[in-house]
């Protein structure tokens, strides 16, 4: 894993407080995603990490706090900032009269990008997520796991400098999972950076190298890949899972209030 | 902090990007194809405007008009019932699209959009999901060329095509304003669920206004149609404005978001209260969990608002068309025969309570239930829903002035008919779970075989109707329910 941009932030979120109505879900949450980072967010249902990602993601505007990328405020410049983004939603949406190509030919002509590299793009991305046999498929007719592979490459074109993924690799098959997986390293490598939120730990466990795990709006953990081995109550060796399992138990660890 | 690069020109023009003012068939090819189409249906739409202008709204095109009496018998005896058919199309089209909106403003919101261009756009599309519905009016109205002259035909159309965008405006406005009502309370359902009604009112308003230019034909013609043009034109332009400010609110409320959110964690059922109601009121069932809750669930979805909607429409349409005959007896039987129909489709589309898809067969694991209380659960309401519809046509027939004793055969012959689908429906949906199609081809072949057993026994069909009743529910109970 190439780790030599992770020091330069790319995206800073400063105290920034969510809340649908009376009811807060994030409160006080302040974090860094430098350049060339993998990040997973993990934690339990309803902790926060999809209203986390879209906050980000300048889709959901706190109710306090900034969320700054490359030193702008995405809510700012918001439809510029949208233009370095992709972002896959767990239950992405595709207009269904549409094949895989001419989803993607939309998406591009939404973003922006320049005509001669509209082809290569769109050939690259279908090549990438393994639907370029299905090109021509209407969108309503793709199996469930070649839908969220449109949805990658979807959130992939114009070449974000920033990808959410909201439990984005679930329901895909192996193949294409290692070769997204090996690109999204690429990606990183190149000085992207992604925020990965699933509930399957293997897939942090091997992907990412920050682990950021929240409980009720709040990060209680934020620790880089090897730093999870020696930590209390896991001992040499141990698990992310252990390591989560005792963190999200342990009412010393975190203010259940 | 420092501000990010200015947006480019291009960027600033979203106004230049086919996405955002094609419709979305166009939104696919490469940009060269797209672009040489879009020139050439621009000029195709100049054109064919100043054509439709030329040929219907000057001179003494605008004047014309048809044989009004003429007119209005071709149109209720030949045009109405396939509008009335293409409405009720249109209605069930719409009310299972409409959940998808809101996923799509997601990944809208997602796109580097600005407000105006994400409004656009939603509307665009909207607009551009039941393109079949004006097609196929307009091929209806031009079934009126009998009696018509063709710019007559012409202003009738232009109209009927003006209406209906400015319909869907109203329609997808109204859902906005019904969503962010709900987002006012603590309700965490889906904001963006269809209201029935709207719809209705939509589709309604739809077809009332050609018809009252059928009419009146006058009022589009001369003066009065540049007039009748002007004021959609006004409304187009307020409704666009309104639906602007609304879908901003919309955006505002972060309460699509909030849905999304949601998915994550465990979700909170509510029941209404007149469901709650109307549980504790049906007393010998109270002792059944999952029948309560089956009704219960029946009642708190918004199928049974389609269902009662289309319920209505099937009972209007039935007696118009019934009632064209002028003998009372004949009337009731076409009637009898259009209930048949009805009663076939309802039990078609009920079989698919007792499939895979749905939670029934998970809930026969995990509840002390038996198959009598299943089979119940399934059947009362398919029968008191049926018995309503033919009760209500019975009190018309009785309006109709076809007296107490025809009405009340009608009904009890009604619901035998009902009783004997619902048992052949059940059945086969036991028989072919979890194969829906293997299920259905069982309920055809048993329908068939009963339409053959009646016409060759003909004599004695209530005799065999309640012979396949009574086999079907021996059959039932002796079955085996799924994997048990």
């Amino acid at each position: 894993m190439t780790m030599n941009r992770a020091d330069k932030p790319l995206m800073s979120i400063e105290d920034i407080a969510v809340s649908y109505g009376n009811s807060p879900v994030i409160s006080g949450l302040s974090t860094v995603i430098e350049e060339g980072t993998l990040v997973g967010l993990i934690g339990p249902n309803g902790a926060g990490k999809t209203t986390l990602m879209l906050s980000a993601a300048g889709q959901f505007r706190p109710v306090r706090g900034h969320v700054y990328f490359e030193g702008s405020d995405v809510y700012e410049h918001n439809r510029d900032f949208k233009e370095k983004v992709g972002y896959v939603h767990e239950d992405p949406f595709f207009y269904p009269y549409l094949t895989a190509e001419d989803f993607l030919r939309f998406v591009v002509g939404v973003k922006s990008v320049p005509k001669g590299d509209i082809d290569g793009q769109i050939h690259s991305l279908l090549k990438l997520v393994d639907l370029w046999a299905e090109r021509g498929k209407v969108t309503s007719a793709l199996s469930m796991g070649m839908r969220k592979k449109l949805a990658i490459a979807a959130a992939m074109v114009g070449r974000p400098r920033i990808l959410f993924l909201d439990e984005a690799l679930n329901g895909i098959d192996i193949e294409s999972t290692y070769r997204i997986k090996r690109s999204l390293r690429d990606f990183a490598a190149a000085g992207g950076a992604v925020i990965l939120s699933t509930h399957t730990l293997e897939v942090v466990e091997k992907l990412c190298d920050r682990y950021l795990l929240l409980k009720k709006g709040r990060v209680i953990a934020d620790l880089r890949a090897g730093e999870v081995t020696g930590q209390r109550g896991v001992g040499e060796g141990g698990s992310l899972e252990r390591y989560v399992i005792r963190m999200l138990s342990d009412p010393d660890d975190v203010d259940l209030q | 902090m420092n501000r990010l690069p200015s947006p480019s020109p291009r960027l600033m023009r979203s106004w230049l990007r086919p996405q955002l003012w094609m419709p979305p068939f166009l939104w696919g090819p490469p940009v060269h194809v797209r672009d040489t189409v879009a020139r050439v249906a621009a000029a195709l739409l100049i054109v064919s405007i100043s054509v439709v202008v030329y040929l219907s709204a000057t001179g003494p095109r605008l004047h014309e008009l048809p044989d009004q009496e003429a007119l209005i018998d071709v149109f209720f005896r030949i045009v109405f019932v396939p509008i009335m058919v293409l409405l009720v199309a249109w209605y069930i089209a719409s009310l299972k699209l409409v959940p998808a909106r809101a996923s799509e403003y997601v990944f809208l919101n997602s796109l580097p959009l600005s407000r105006s261009s994400m409004h656009r756009l939603f509307l665009i599309s909207g607009m551009c999901r039941f393109p079949w519905v004006p097609f196929c009016m307009s091929v209806l109205l031009w079934a009126l060329a009998v009696v018509a002259p063709a710019s007559f035909l012409i202003r009738l159309n232009v109209l009927a095509l003006a209406v209906y965008a400015l319909l869907q405006t109203a329609g997808i406005t109204l859902h906005l304003v019904v969503s962010l009502k709900r987002a006012g309370g603590t309700s965490t359902s889906f904001p963006a669920k269809n209201s029935p009604l709207i719809q209705l009112g939509v589709v309604m308003a739809y077809a009332a206004l050609p018809v009252i230019w059928i009419l009146y034909p006058g009022q589009i013609s001369g003066g009065s149609f540049w007039l009748v043009v002007g004021a959609c034109g006004l409304i187009a332009i307020t409704l666009f404005a309104v639906s602007k400010h609304v879908f901003e609110s919309w955006r505002g409320t972060n309460v699509i978001l909030r849905s999304i959110d949601m998915r994550d964690g465990s979700p909170r059922m509510g029941y209404k209260a007149w469901a709650r109601v109307l549980s504790v009121a049906l007393v010998p069932l109270k002792s059944n969990p999952l029948l309560i809750r089956n009704l219960v669930r029946s009642s708190r979805e918004a199928s049974l608002g389609s269902r009662f909607i289309l319920g209505l429409f099937f009972v209007a349409i039935s007696f118009l068309i019934a009632m064209n005959n002028e003998s009372i007896q004949d009337a009731a039987t076409i009637l009898s025969g259009m209930f048949y129909l009805y009663a076939f489709f309802v039990v078609m589309k009920d079989m698919d309570r007792l499939g895979a898809d749905e939670e029934l067969p998970a809930l026969i694991y995990s509840m002390p239930v038996t198959k009598g209380q299943l089979y119940l659960s399934v059947f009362v309401p398919m029968i008191v829903w049926l018995a309503t519809i033919a009760l209500v046509q019975a009190i018309l027939v009785v309006l109709a002035g076809g007296g107490v004793a025809l009405a009340a055969r009608f009904v009890l012959m009604s619901i035998l008919i009902s009783l004997v689908f619902c048992v052949i429906g059940v059945s086969s949906a036991v028989g072919g779970y979890p194969n829906r199609t293997d299920a259905l081809k069982r309920f055809l072949s048993g329908m068939f075989s009963l339409a053959v057993l009646i016409v060759i026994l003909y004599k004695y069909r209530l005799v065999v109707m309640v012979a396949v009743v009574f086999l079907s529910l021996l059959s039932l109970l002796r079955s085996r329910l799924y994997r048990t």
